[in-house]
């Protein structure tokens, strides 16, 4: 199955047609002509990228890193039919590893295992002073962020953890500008309900 | 990113504006929770991609542009699709094409050593068959070619009769 290349400007939105810089479109094309020496450096580029984000959405390594092998073959298998200029490959792969994230959590949804209304086991057996460090603020961070709906979660973790604008992102989620600003309002606010009872536990204090 | 517009809207009773700023406060402080978390997820190191994974990632690729190649070079042995395959084009191509056609160079000796048989049993016919020189009226004989030259069908006709 082929993953169209997504526009910048996102559904419905006025393309600009002018080419965007992509020194991994670069990349790809040599791959396509064959030159044996731009996988290991696309991957080196691009792997950590594609995990990340599935890590974020997912909030499971394991499975994180099966959708970034699968979306990492789909580039390679899409290679010959690159259009340069159109959109950047790491904007095509983010598009492909979300999509990814959707049929895996509709997959085990299928197997009656909503994992979005399952929250994310407290660990009672640190100390709050403990888990003023940053990996527990990140994991207090991952836990809300795995009670959010899926497009909500996909949404602020484009946005606020991979930093891309919101025309991209719509490029990505295939969904206007519009939809992207809602999402990303929405989802940061419940973001900041879910953490607001654990002040303390994140290091502020009351007041 | 932070809207914190008409946060503390003028003429409210007191209370309400006391509780407005209560929220406003709230907001202030979501805002900055969030704002540091994101900021440190952000500055976070890459995912580190384990090497079991990037070396079966690299393994498929080079399995993919193996596969494409082939399928290329199998495309390129076929005449009747290299068309468009450099030195394909012009008349040296399509010759190229036409001995490729018929069997290459070998049929091509073969189709020369027909057409020289060809020549010769058309120049000297066995004597059952009429000779087509002479049914031309030409009067072809020894004494109508040079001294230095050398026919091979006059030679031959002699020997056959």
């Amino acid at each position: 199955m082929s993953q169209p290349p997504p526009t910048q400007a996102g559904q419905g939105q006025a393309c600009d047609e002018r080419p965007v810089e992509d020194p991994e479109g670069a990349l790809l094309l040599r791959f396509a002509q064959g030159d044996p020496h731009v996988a290991a450096e696309l991957t080196r580029r691009l792997a950590p990228r594609a995990l990340g984000v599935a890590m974020r959405v997912l909030g499971n390594r394991a499975e994180a890193e099966d959708i970034t092998q699968e979306a990492m073959v789909r580039l390679w298998r899409q290679a010959e039919h690159w259009e340069p200029g159109r959109a950047r490959v790491s904007t095509w792969l983010y598009r492909v590893v979300m999509n990814l994230c959707i049929d895996h959590k509709r997959r085990q949804r299928g197997g009656h295992l909503d994992l979005d209304a399952i929250p994310e086991p407290e660990d009672t057996a640190q100390s709050a002073a403990e888990r003023l460090q940053d990996g527990a603020r990140q994991d207090a961070l991952q836990s809300a962020l795995m009670q959010l709906p899926e497009r909500q979660r996909q949404a602020v973790v484009l946005r606020h953890i991979e930093d891309l604008p919101n025309p991209e992102i719509a490029g990505i989620m295939d969904i206007s500008v519009e939809a992207v600003e809602s999402l990303t309002a929405r989802g940061k606010r419940a973001l900041a309900a879910i953490l607001a009872g654990r002040r303390a536990e994140l290091g502020y204090s009351d007041g | 990113m932070v809207d914190k517009t008409d946060r503390h809207a003028p003429g409210q009773p007191g209370g309400q504006a006391d509780a407005e700023q209560s929220r406003g406060a709230d907001d202030l402080f979501a805002d900055t929770l969030m704002d540091d978390l994101f900021a440190e997820a952000r500055d976070c190191r890459p995912a580190e991609v384990p090497v079991h994974l990037e070396q079966s990632i690299i393994r498929e690729a080079v399995a993919i542009q193996a596969a494409r190649a082939a399928a290329v070079q199998s495309q390129g042995t076929d005449w009747t699709k290299g068309r468009t395959e450099r030195g394909s084009t012009g008349l040296m191509g399509q010759l190229r094409g036409v001995i490729a056609a018929i069997g290459g160079w070998p049929a091509l000796g073969g189709l020369a050593t027909a057409s020289a048989a060809g020549l010769w049993i058309g120049l000297a016919p066995p004597s059952f068959i009429p000779d087509p020189v002479a049914l031309a009226g030409i009067d072809l004989s020894a004494s109508d070619l040079p001294d230095d030259s050398y026919d091979l069908a006059l030679v031959l006709s002699e020997e056959t009769e």
